[in-house]
């Protein structure tokens, strides 16, 4: 995969738009708190009921990708109090993160309100 | 993680599988991979969703780990663009050397493919096969057309008996004449069995193409086929109407069907224009062998099997089909023929045959070529590497891991071999042309295009010359001990010879390889110069050829004819800058060739046939040695009577006066044995070609010929330039026999047009061997350059010490004079080991030749001298206090 992004000439957030599904999800789950790889995974099964299952090996990639692109930063290893003692590498969000995944979180909005506008989908009341 | 105990099998395992992933992305997230994959199988409930587990991680290793590559490839790539583009010179320089030689080489290869390695462009081509005599029919019977290979008698035995294709076909090739009168143009025919196209699976591109009725009894060839190519430029490309109708050998045919445009028919590098119905009755002459047979294997069938089964037929065939008015000896060997298939995938090509050893020849040489470029780049490299060495240093020391370093070195050579391929397969377009178009001594047709072999090959030679130009640099450059390249000053990598060592070899290589170029380029040369130069006995300055036809008298009794035939020479004869003329049955040195069996008292022996009016040999400049020439008294009606060479008299009758001996030919059909008298003798002469040895020949009155033909082939000497003779000839024919069609040749220019190998080789090799020597020269340059600059300091303290110029010279000279020896030996060695591959190519001089070899060394000593005296001079006038004060 080339990083298409890997420097964006403007930090703005909408240049790194659309992002990645596997991107957005890694993105939306260290959004409440910092997490390992693992809990990652486990965190997006479990909001996608079981539909986007992340292989280890493409998780890692996307991780390597989002630290690239400053959007996630590494935290000290620790061990994970659910599993055992071994030691994790932890990550968390960047403000920058943050901004992105905001700015898609709302680009989505846009596109859903879009389509209910246009009688795709049912108007529902706010 | 080393206190812990032994991990389980699954985690070592999976570690394994993480093998697969860069070094670095290993290093970087190995550990957290593995405790993700123990943590999902721990989690994993039933034997089933673990197994799902290791589906899942080997999946997704595999999809990603090639991405992981692919990244960092493309960053080592990008990272060696920015370091090339900081030295333009070199990187223009590196690409320009690079893209020539792959150029060149590739445009051999495309050349190789279109002529020998493509499949003919048809469907499932390679089940074709092509029914031949084994060991080919060693000149029985008459042999026209350049693919003949079976009669058509014995087609007609193959037709009905064989079973080893789903279906047979034969062909043969024919000059035919379209239009009439002054629109009279050749047309290059192929004659086609009905079944042709159809085995082939060919569809009509208009109308409909040969079926089977249309060569059935009573075959009238009434019919024809039009090539896509013809059909535009002859007919315009118009809608074919059943009012289409095109003189063809001066019969109106019906023209019932287009082919398609990529169809060429079966002979590569050649076209055809129409397609004629190919008649095979049962009256066919037996001893003619004007047709190919091919064929469609049956599926299951293997070329072995279809030759074994062949064989097996062999005997009734050709027993069905012996021709009668042979001797019982020439009927027995025919008896004897056996069949058997080849594969005909790629078709017949006689460019293959002609060209194919010398386009391989050429391929070697244009990569030995490439291999000296690489060894030069190889070199810059290393000069490159030495000039960064502190950056390296810097590198290593900060903890950058040796491998990764390589990778970066090698991946600049990869972006220029890439490069250069890609240049260098663009340039091979215009190349491959131009060398078709060099080659084209008539109509070559060679669709050249890249094929997947030809990329294929391409991207083998980038891959090859990366290796050779870049890898060893690449290693050289990081094994370097950092501090020791600190202390330095970056100025170089430890200095001294050792260093130099790999750089001295590739010079020596270099050296030996130029030889190795330089002599075959002369060998090549000095041969085109041989056949250009020699003499073949008969005379060519000045000489044209008029062939005559005059088919409307076709049926006048010979003698009829025969008057005709001399009436002509005797016109062209009074035509004003005509010295003389005369007409012969045979042109010589045109490729063409008449035999006949001899007995001459107990001896059997063979001669070379040709039947020529009086003048012949005054017209060719051919002296008559002893006896006589033939004169107006040698008639139909007289007794036969030859004129034979010396080489005849050699093999027929060593002893005695040949003068008034006889000779009887063995009887063929058409030919009955004829009892001659030696009347005269004259020199050997090249008889069909430049190349072959003395043959015995004999020569008949014009008079005599048993099956005079209603043509003649006249050879006409003139004073001044040949074309203005034909000028005036043409307009005497058309102005006294306008039913007489006529076309000319000058003879020289054919003899030379067929020796358009040898001048390719010679051009080809020679230009190689020039650039082999200038890229050698360089390389040498280079390295004293380059040994001066790393020794100012030691130069410098010797001048100081008082050596003067000559002495610093001579040590400069005397170190490339070493590498000179050593490459020349080397040289020497290969030369001697590989010319005679190229033995049957040369003429007139021996593969190992010495003139050639020491011509080639001396040359190659000039070049070095020359290379290396600019750099030792430089040194020579070095400043001894400007050089030690740099230290």
């Amino acid at each position: 995969m080339s990083p298409r992004r890997a420097a964006p000439a403007d930090d703005s957030p909408e240049s790194y738009l659309p992002l990645p599904r596997d991107t957005f999800h890694i993105l939306v789950s260290l959004a409440d708190r910092d997490r390992h790889g693992y809990s990652v995974m486990l965190d997006v099964a479990e909001r996608t009921d079981g539909a986007l299952r992340l292989s280890p090996s493409s998780l890692y990639a996307s991780i390597k990708r989002l630290l690239g692109q400053g959007l996630i930063e590494e935290l000290d290893e620790r061990p994970d109090p659910r599993n055992d003692d071994q030691r994790r590498r932890y990550y968390r969000l960047t403000r920058l993160g943050r901004r992105v995944a905001t700015a898609e979180a709302l680009r989505l909005q846009r596109l859903l309100s879009d389509a209910r506008a246009t009688g795709l989908l049912p108007k529902r009341a706010q | 993680m080393s206190s812990s105990p032994a991990p389980p099998l699954r985690t070592r395992a999976f570690r394994l599988l993480l093998s697969l992933y860069p070094g670095e992305f290993r290093d970087e997230y190995g550990r957290e991979l593995a405790l993700v994959f123990a943590d999902r199988y721990r989690d994993a409930p039933t034997a089933w969703q673990r197994a799902l587990v290791w589906v899942e991680a080997i999946g997704g290793v595999l999809r990603e780990a090639p991405r992981e590559h692919m990244h960092v490839m493309m960053q080592d790539l990008r990272f060696a663009g920015r370091v090339l583009l900081r030295t333009p010179g070199f990187f223009i320089t590196a690409l320009l050397t690079l893209a020539l030689g792959i150029g060149a080489t590739t445009a051999i290869f495309q050349l190789i493919d279109a002529v020998g390695l493509r499949q003919l462009p048809v469907p499932a081509a390679h089940e074709l096969a092509e029914v031949r005599i084994v060991g080919g029919n060693g000149g029985f019977g008459l042999n026209p057309g350049s693919y003949g290979q079976l009669t058509r008698p014995v087609w007609n035995e193959i037709r009905a008996h064989q079973e080893a294709f789903s279906g047979v076909f034969a062909w043969g090739t024919r000059e035919l004449r379209t239009g009439q009168g002054a629109d009279l143009r050749r047309a290059s025919g192929i004659d086609v069995s009905g079944e042709l196209f159809s085995v082939l699976g060919i569809r009509p591109w208009r109308g409909r193409l040969l079926q089977p009725e249309d060569t059935a009894a009573p075959c009238e060839a009434s019919r024809a086929v039009v090539s896509y190519a013809f059909w535009q430029a002859q007919l315009n490309g118009r809608e074919l109407t059943p009012d289409t109708r095109l003189a063809i050998n001066g019969t109106l045919h019906d023209i019932i069907g287009v082919t398609p445009p990529e169809f060429f028919g079966l002979a590569v590098g050649e076209r055809f224009d129409l397609a004629l119905p190919l008649c095979a009755p049962p009256s066919a002459r037996r001893e003619v062998f004007d047709i190919a047979v091919m064929g469609r294997l049956r599926p299951g069938w293997t070329i072995a099997r279809a030759s074994a089964h062949l064989n097996a037929l062999s005997a009734g065939i050709f027993e069905a089909t012996t021709p009668t008015g042979y001797s019982a000896a020439a009927t027995e060997r025919f008896n004897a023929f056996r069949l058997a298939a080849y594969p005909a995938r790629s078709g017949v090509s006689r460019l293959r045959t002609q060209f194919d050893t010398s386009l391989k020849l050429l391929l070697a040489i244009s990569g030995l070529v490439l291999l000296i470029a690489c060894a030069n780049l190889a070199n810059l490299m290393m000069a490159r590497a030495t000039a960064r060495a502190r950056e390296v240093a810097v590198r290593l020391a900060l903890g950058a891991s040796r491998t990764r370093l390589v990778r970066q070195f090698v991946a600049e050579s990869w972006v220029l071999a890439l490069l250069g391929a890609a240049l260098g397969v663009g340039l091979a377009q215009v190349l491959s042309r131009v060398l078709v178009w060099g080659l084209s001594s008539d109509s070559v047709v060679l669709s050249l295009t890249v094929s997947w072999r030809v990329l294929l090959f391409a991207a083998a030679v980038a891959i090859g010359t990366c290796v050779v130009f870049g890898v060893a640099p690449a290693f050289r450059a990081t094994h370097i001990e950092p501090t020791e390249a600190m202390k330095t000053g970056g100025r170089g990598l430890s200095a001294g010879r050792d260093r130099l060592a790999v750089q001295r070899s590739m010079v020596v290589m270099q050296i030996a390889v130029s030889l190795v170029l330089l002599v075959a380029a002369l060998m090549f040369v000095r041969s085109f110069r041989n056949l250009i130069t020699f003499d073949p006995g008969i005379r060519q300055d000045g000489i044209s050829i008029a062939y005559l036809g005059f088919p409307a008298r076709r049926s006048l009794p010979a003698e009829q004819i025969n008057d005709f035939q001399r009436q002509l020479v005797a016109e062209i004869q009074s035509v004003p800058g005509v010295r003389n003329a005369a007409m012969t049955s045979n042109v010589p040195l045109l490729g063409s060739s008449w035999s006949h069996g001899i007995n001459l008292d107990q001896r059997k022996w063979w001669a070379r046939f040709t039947w020529v009016s009086p003048s012949y040999f005054d017209t060719v400049g051919i002296p008559v040695l002893r006896g006589r020439a033939f004169t107006p008294q040698d008639t139909r009606s007289s007794p036969r009577v030859a004129v034979v060479n010396q080489e005849f008299v050699r093999q027929l009758v060593p002893e005695g006066d040949p003068i008034g001996r006889t000779f009887e030919t063995q009887p063929e059909p058409d030919y009955p044995a004829t009892r001659y008298e030696i009347v005269g003798i004259i020199p050997d002469t090249k008889y069909n070609s430049l190349r072959n040895d003395a043959e015995p020949m004999a020569f008949a009155p014009d008079s005599q010929h048993p099956r005079i033909g209603s043509w003649a082939a006249i050879m006409i000497d003139s004073s001044g330039d040949p074309s203005s003779a034909i000028g005036a000839v043409k307009r005497l024919i058309n102005q006294r026999h306008p039913d007489v069609f006529a076309e000319f040749e000058v003879f020289k220019s054919r003899i030379h047009a067929g020796l358009v190998r040898e001048r390719l080789l010679a051009i080809l090799a020679g230009l190689f061997g020039v650039l082999a020597a200038i890229l050698a020269m360089v390389g040498l340059y280079g390295l004293i350059a380059f040994a001066v600059a790393e020794r100012r300091h030691e130069i410098g303290i010797r001048i100081a010490l008082g050596a003067d110029a000559g002495q610093v010279i001579g040590m400069m000279m005397r170190d490339a004079s070493r590498l000179l020896i050593v490459g020349l030996i080397l040289g020497i060695g290969a030369s001697l080991w590989a010319t005679p591959t190229a033995a049957t190519l040369l003429f007139g001089l021996e593969p190992h030749d010495p003139a050639t070899l020491i011509g080639a060394c001396l040359l190659l000593t000039i070049v070095t001298a020359a290379a290396s005296f600019i750099p030792a001079r430089d040194a020579s006038r070095l400043n001894p206090i400007m050089a030690l004060r740099q230290e």
